[in-house]
């Protein structure tokens, strides 16, 4: 059964449909194939990994831009010729049906106007939702005073629960999973137990780890849910119970120094970088890398390592660039400035990367 | 993949007149039936006459019109059918000024669109002028396949081709693609290894 993927190439993947399925659907039965697959031809995961990232990047790139606009202009029009429809009701209605038309519209552009401007979609009740659907047993926690509360939970795990938040668990974590729910903004330092994940719900987004900590952030009346990875892996998917009809990708890994947010407005789940990356290995192995008239692209290259970043950079570029510095506590953002004054050069992020140009140093 | 069960309610549930089901069979499908407008023509006043004229027609006809387990599919025939028509008879018809004043608008600001998509991801908008080097009919099965997610079969009815002749035009595309990219010199993504 798997023998016949064993020598496809990246170009022969992308068109399977079976493979297809699970990288756009997540479909767990494709989902169990690809992993069984994966452990009788562990060479094939680096054409596996490329040919997921093309699904993915073409899903993106083959979608034609057009106009937002367009979407309620054409809507405005459908609208007014549905009022058009012959009604069979009372003669007196009929009569003043024009008057009724403008009115109609202007309830209909307000309504529309409304819409546009909504600041988020807010669907109240995300945590009250989950919680009765829970049907066990719980424990609930609540911050209202002003500072973070620490909770210690049966299995040892650490919550610093922010003010406005509240956080409820199963009661000594019976079951499969150790089961949590979130409304408002933690941090949790997760005890490691492989045989039992820990999984939060938190409004749309499920985040399900062995053990790592990591931040979320889901107030009800917020635009956005975020999770945020401090150490160790995270798997983050939208929670099934909240229909998310468009979204792209319906899961995503995160390693330290990434997030992922959730935009309840479009309903989509992406990937980048947290806002202030910082060191991921000890202060032994940071205090080995310091460079005296060093070339840039080991500099770069140390500092991938450090932060577990992916720096896009032309290395013809900078290899005659030489710098003396040495690595410290600050975080990635403060050190690539300095880096990229000294040279002139420039990043962006995008994404989870970040891009470096610059120009030839003499 | 579409889930059918839940297609058919929502259709259903339209066809007996209900207006939220209809609003938002609208709301669920209309970016993508935009965005597939644009790879069958680029006349953006012909495209929204079609997606309008193909509502229109829903609505007034629900009562008449058939059962159906993807409404993606249904509509996106429709609205090819239904572009297709009305290009034959706009050829017929000399174009007003009033339309090609209409059509070079909407390409500019189609251009805009583009010009601010680069900054998103310079690897997307590189996979994007890949594609755009492609034929016609390869990128609209591009679009099909990876964009809106339709199985082979369907591809097949919606595009008027036989199964073989689906299966090459992918085939070609795929390795068109990747020879535009290496020849332009752009590797292919990075990929961070998942341990999952």
């Amino acid at each position: 059964m798997f023998k016949k993927f064993a020598g496809y190439s990246v170009e022969d993947i992308v068109k399977e449909e079976k493979f297809i399925n699970w990288v756009k659907f997540s479909d767990p039965e494709e989902g169990l194939f690809w992993n069984e697959f994966l452990k009788m031809y562990p060479g094939q995961r680096d054409i596996l990994d490329q040919a997921r990232q093309i699904v993915i990047q073409l899903a993106v790139a083959s979608q034609l831009p057009f106009d937002q606009e367009d979407v309620q202009d054409i809507w405005l029009k459908i609208e007014s010729g549905m009022l058009d429809e012959p009604i069979n009701s009372r003669p007196g209605f009929q009569l003043g049906w024009k008057k009724w038309v403008a009115a109609a519209s202007v309830i209909l552009v307000a309504g529309l106007l409304w819409l546009n401007y909504q600041p988020a979609k807010v669907k109240a009740g995300t945590y009250a939702k989950l919680v009765e659907k829970a049907e066990i047993p719980l424990k609930e926690v609540v911050n209202t005073t002003s500072e973070p509360v620490k909770i210690t939970l049966p299995d040892q795990s650490i919550v610093m629960l922010e003010k406005n938040s509240r956080l409820s668990y199963v009661n000594n974590f019976e079951g499969k999973e150790r089961k949590v729910f979130l409304s408002g903004d933690a941090f949790f330092n997760v005890t490691k137990n492989p045989d039992k994940p820990f999984v939060v719900y938190a409004n749309e987004l499920v985040t399900k780890v062995l053990g790592t900590s990591f931040r979320i952030n889901a107030f009800e009346e917020n635009k956005e849910v975020t999770v945020s990875v401090r150490t160790g892996r995270v798997f983050v998917f939208a929670n099934q119970d909240f229909r998310i009809a468009n979204s792209e990708k319906k899961e995503v890994v995160l390693i330290p120094n990434q997030k992922a947010v959730f935009s309840r407005k479009d309903e989509t789940l992406s990937r980048s970088l947290i806002d202030k990356p910082e060191v991921i290995v000890s202060q032994e192995e940071l205090l080995e890398r310091s460079f005296s008239n060093a070339p840039l692209p080991d500099i770069f290259e140390a500092l991938e390592k450090v932060y577990g970043v992916k720096l896009v950079f032309d290395k013809e570029v900078f290899a005659n660039c030489r710098l003396t510095t040495s690595l410290g506590s600050e975080t990635l953002f403060e050190r690539l400035d300095i880096i990229c004054e000294a040279v002139e050069a420039n990043y962006k992020v995008v994404g989870t990367d970040i891009m470096i140009d610059g120009k030839k140093c003499n | 993949m579409n889930n059918p069960g839940s297609d058919m309610l929502l259709w259903n549930t339209f066809r007996e007149g209900n207006r939220d089901a209809f609003a938002r069979i609208y709301n669920l499908y209309i970016n993508d039936l935009l965005s597939y407008g644009y790879r069958i023509t680029s006349n953006r006043q012909l495209i929204k006459d079609s997606i309008q004229d193909l509502f229109l027609h829903l609505w007034l006809r629900r009562e008449n019109i058939s059962e159906t387990d993807s409404i993606k599919y249904y509509l996106f025939r429709s609205l090819r059918n239904r572009i297709i028509k009305n290009i034959e008879k706009q050829e017929i018809q000399p174009q007003t000024a009033e339309s090609i004043l209409e059509n070079i608008i909407g390409d500019f600001s189609f251009e805009d669109t583009l010009m601010a998509e680069e900054t998103q991801s310079e690897q997307i908008s590189r996979l994007r002028k890949a594609i755009g080097k492609l034929s016609k009919r390869q990128q609209e099965v591009i679009q099909l396949r990876y964009h809106d997610d339709f199985s082979l079969e369907e591809i097949e009815n919606l595009m008027q081709l036989n199964n073989q002749s689906v299966r090459n035009l992918l085939h070609r595309a795929i390795s068109q693609l990747r020879i535009t990219i290496e020849m332009a010199g752009w590797s292919f993504p990075f990929v961070l290894s998942f341990l999952f």
